[in-house]
């Protein structure tokens, strides 16, 4: 064990009153609003008596779709905190351009300290790629998956529930050491040696450890799930050459998640080995080099990049065909491309360390495999934008999304092939150019969320979301990241450095301004955001949704009704075509009902995942504070656990095909307008065990 | 090949395996292991023979967790674990293999000679 600066004692580690950063106007200002917030929620569960079912439905669920739901609420809260984040970042630059820009509350320029600042970008970055992006996708993929391929459940539901629970513990342990301790300040990739314990003595390496090292157990398992799931679980006649993209997406990129999250686990595990046990891997004496640890580093890193796109095209690439009423353009070609990717993306991590001194031979392999990226992904766009052509097209805000997000990917795209010459990297290595050219890539991935959001809510919830104010999100949205992201692209070309707390150059200081101003353009877009979700469920009587409230769906989720009954499809479909729902209206064969249902057997819903969740976040906690005795403590419990559950059968609960057939029936009439035992977002006839 | 879930024991991962297997892999990768942190601790070599010694020894637990523990192999039951695993490995010589050769050309540039 590594002997640690400061104050250590064996009940409570590190831990003490002043780890509690109770004096930071900042902090505070965060503290206050997360209490009111999280009193505000106590606050309905009470009044409304939803304790009962949060537990009983939602946190001991292995349904699927009930988890990929969580999945998504703990992406957006997530999103959110990354985006206070980006707004605290320029608004600290904006204040802090040139050497006669004030400072306030205890900053030397702006209003954060250099080591505040560099904690806030660990954390939007940290954030925003593994507990926002990564959850929110996660998401889509275990709700649709199973839906587009006509099954009941994942091949594994405790599995499943148990891979959400990590993840959310990751997610749960940033969060925390936002009021207790500190974060890195080291970037999101962890700037090597930096994070050795000589230059960050303090608990915020260990929190970005822990919290990557336990979400990406979560995102590993997920992965293992879901392939396995497509690869058996399709329904009678779901060849692959049917499968929709977004399933072949999900396919590739868990594959690429697979292989390329326990990449992380070893990076992170080995620089975890230096911090606490004194080993030298990425010291740089005795026989140590940090270079191993940034090699090391993007090898998960750059799959990660695709993991994160992949799903996006493929939702694109469901949303599009939709509202242009045609089938997609090339789909054998489509999935070539993305399987391409997948392959390809294991052999370009380099290009993020062009400038670290390896041979020109090598440089020159690692930009032209860089540039074969474009060739799939160019593919993909002429394919979307042969879609439309001669297509009947409709722009309702699902499909502004998709168009907008296939502008955004070639922006990104091609800044990210002048990236890829070597000889530019050295002029834009760590500048904010390339913040900006990622940022166009990963607002592909915002942009083809939120469409995607926006296309299969209401067959998440059953009534679709308000129209004229998603429109205003998408522009508001649209417009902001214009602002920011082209004058960053400038800033960039001037030679402004990334993750600067001071801006040395005041002439920077128009371009910053324009930034901030289309930050505050973003700002309005979430207001927009949130006026949307309360108007969509205040007026949700009024939106109903049918089995397919575009009309124009395509693939096999539109068959079942809107919300998705807890047994997915009354009988499991047989499937004609590659889109079977636009097969089905083809052939007018939308009405059809089951002569006969049989009985559904699904899997009773458990604490356990919850409870090794809990046991882990405990672990997270005494290993960051090195508590040992409530590390060793959680550990034993979840082996306990473990052991426990794998005595049990889980058990399993029927329901009666005579109960299948009226909950049909029900749903098969008109959209209801009536609100009585209506509960938001889930309709009571279709919970678990609806027997009663 | 179909396998009732209701008896576990039927399983093939779990027909297959014994007491033997399990005992013989794990003395055997902790002995590995062990070998190879002692060499390491003591510097018993020079530092390329140490290095080669310890990757040819980490090659070798590899191949006793995969027979012994995995127990995997060519037999009908096995293939195609075994199948997906090989498919890693490409994904082994990229990563090892452009590492190696990246620090390679680094090191002829940034370190003294």
């Amino acid at each position: 064990m590594t002997d640690v600066q400061g104050h250590w004692d064996w009940l409570f580690g590190r831990l003490t009153i002043q780890q509690v950063p109770y004096d930071n106007l900042v902090v505070g200002t965060a503290f206050i609003f997360a209490a009111i917030v999280g009193l505000a929620i106590v606050g309905a569960l009470t009044y409304y008596r939803w304790w009962g079912t949060l537990y009983r439905d939602w946190l001991t669920t292995i349904d699927h779709k009930r988890i990929g739901i969580m999945y998504g609420l703990v992406g957006t809260v997530m999103l959110f905190r990354g985006f206070v984040d980006a707004i605290m970042m320029r608004t600290q630059q904006v204040m802090a351009a040139g050497p006669l820009s004030h400072g306030y509350l205890g900053a030397e320029h702006g209003y954060l300290p250099p080591y505040h600042y560099d904690q806030i970008y660990g954390s939007h970055g940290t954030i925003m790629l593994i507990f926002a992006a990564t959850p929110i996708l996660a998401g889509f993929m275990n709700y649709l998956v199973p839906l587009q391929i006509g099954a009941r459940d994942m091949a594994f539901p405790y599995l499943n529930a148990l891979a959400f629970w990590m993840t959310a513990v990751g997610a749960g342990l940033v969060m925390i050491s936002l009021f207790i301790g500190d974060f890195s300040h080291a970037g999101w990739v962890g700037l090597a040696p930096l994070t050795e314990l000589p230059y960050s003595p303090d608990v915020g390496v260990d929190y970005w450890t822990w919290a990557l090292q336990i979400g990406s157990i979560g995102t590993t398992i997920g992965a293992v799930n879901i392939i396995a799931t497509i690869v058996k679980m399709r329904a009678p006649g779901m060849t692959w050459m049917r499968l929709s993209l977004f399933t072949w997406t999900s396919l590739t990129t868990n594959v690429i998640g697979l292989t390329a999250f326990p990449v992380l686990g070893v990076a992170i595990g080995l620089l975890s080995l230096d911090r606490y046990f004194g080993t030298h891997f990425y010291t740089t004496g005795v026989g140590g080099n940090f270079m191993l640890y940034t090699d090391l580093f993007w090898i998960w890193g750059h799959p990660e990049v695709y993991f994160i796109i992949l799903p996006s095209w493929g939702m694109m690439s469901e949303i599009i065909p939709t509202f242009s009423q045609k089938k997609l353009f090339g789909y054998p070609v489509m999935v070539a491309a993305t399987l391409s990717i997948g392959c390809i993306s294991w052999t370009v991590w380099l290009h993020h360390f062009f400038t670290m001194g390896a041979g020109p031979i090598v440089n020159t392999f690692y930009s032209i495999a860089t540039m074969l990226v474009a060739i799939p992904t160019g593919v993909k766009v002429f394919d979307w934008a042969l879609t439309m052509v001669r297509g009947r097209l409709t722009f309702p805000t699902p499909m502004l999304w998709a168009v907008s997000a296939i502008f955004m990917q070639i922006i990104g795209g091609w800044t990210g092939m002048m990236l890829a010459v070597p000889s530019i990297n050295y002029m834009t290595h760590n500048s904010v150019f390339v913040i900006a050219h990622f940022h166009c890539v990963v607002m592909v991935t915002v942009f083809a969320a939120v469409g995607g959001a926006t296309f299969w809510f209401p067959k998440m919830f059953g009534f679709t979301l308000h129209e004229r104010s998603g429109q205003w999100v998408f522009w508001l949205l649209v417009g902001g990241s214009f602002f920011v992201f082209t004058a960053m692209f400038l800033l960039g070309l001037t030679g402004m450095p990334r993750r600067l707390a001071y801006v040395p150059y005041a002439g920077w200081w128009p371009l910053l301004v324009i930034e901030e101003i289309g930050i505050f353009v973003d700002i309005a877009a979430l207001v927009a955001f949130v006026w949307q979700i309360t108007v969509s469920i205040r007026d949700r009587n009024l939106n109903r949704a049918t089995r397919d409230p575009w009309g124009t769906a395509r693939s096999l989720e539109w068959i079942t009704h809107s919300p998705v009954p807890v047994y997915n499809f009354a009988v499991i479909p047989h499937v004609n075509a590659r889109d079977e729902w636009a097969w089905r209206r083809e052939h007018h064969l939308e009405h059809i009902m089951p002569e006969r249902y049989a009985d559904i057997e699904l899997p009773v819903n458990t604490p356990v995942p919850m409870l090794i969740g809990a046991c882990t976040a405990a672990f997270g906690f005494a290993m960051v504070w090195r508590i040992w005795w409530l590390a060793i403590a959680s550990l034993v419990a979840i082996f306990v656990i473990v052991i426990l559950r794998s005595f049990t059968s889980g058990g399993h609960t029927i329901i009666r095909a005579d109960d299948i057939r009226r909950m049909e029936d029900q749903a098969m009439r008109a959209p209801r307008r009536s609100s009585a035992g209506m509960v938001p977002g889930a309709v009571p006839a279709f919970r678990t065990g609806a027997a009663e | 090949m179909s396998v009732d879930n209701s008896r576990p024991a039927d399983h093939p991962e779990i027909a297959y395996s014994n007491a033997r297997s399990y005992i013989i892999g794990f003395v055997s990768t902790v002995a590995l292991l062990g070998i190879s942190l002692l060499l390491v601790q003591t510097h018993a070599m020079s530092a390329f023979n140490l290095l080669a010694t310890i990757s040819v020894l980490a090659f070798l637990t590899t191949v006793a967790k995969l027979v012994f523990l995995f127990h995997l192999d060519f037999s009908e039951t096995q293939r195609w674990n075994t199948l997906t695993l090989m498919l890693n490995v490409p994904l082994l010589i990229l990563s090892i293999g452009l590492t190696a050769w990246m620090f390679r050309t680094l090191y002829e540039r940034v370190m003294m000679h």
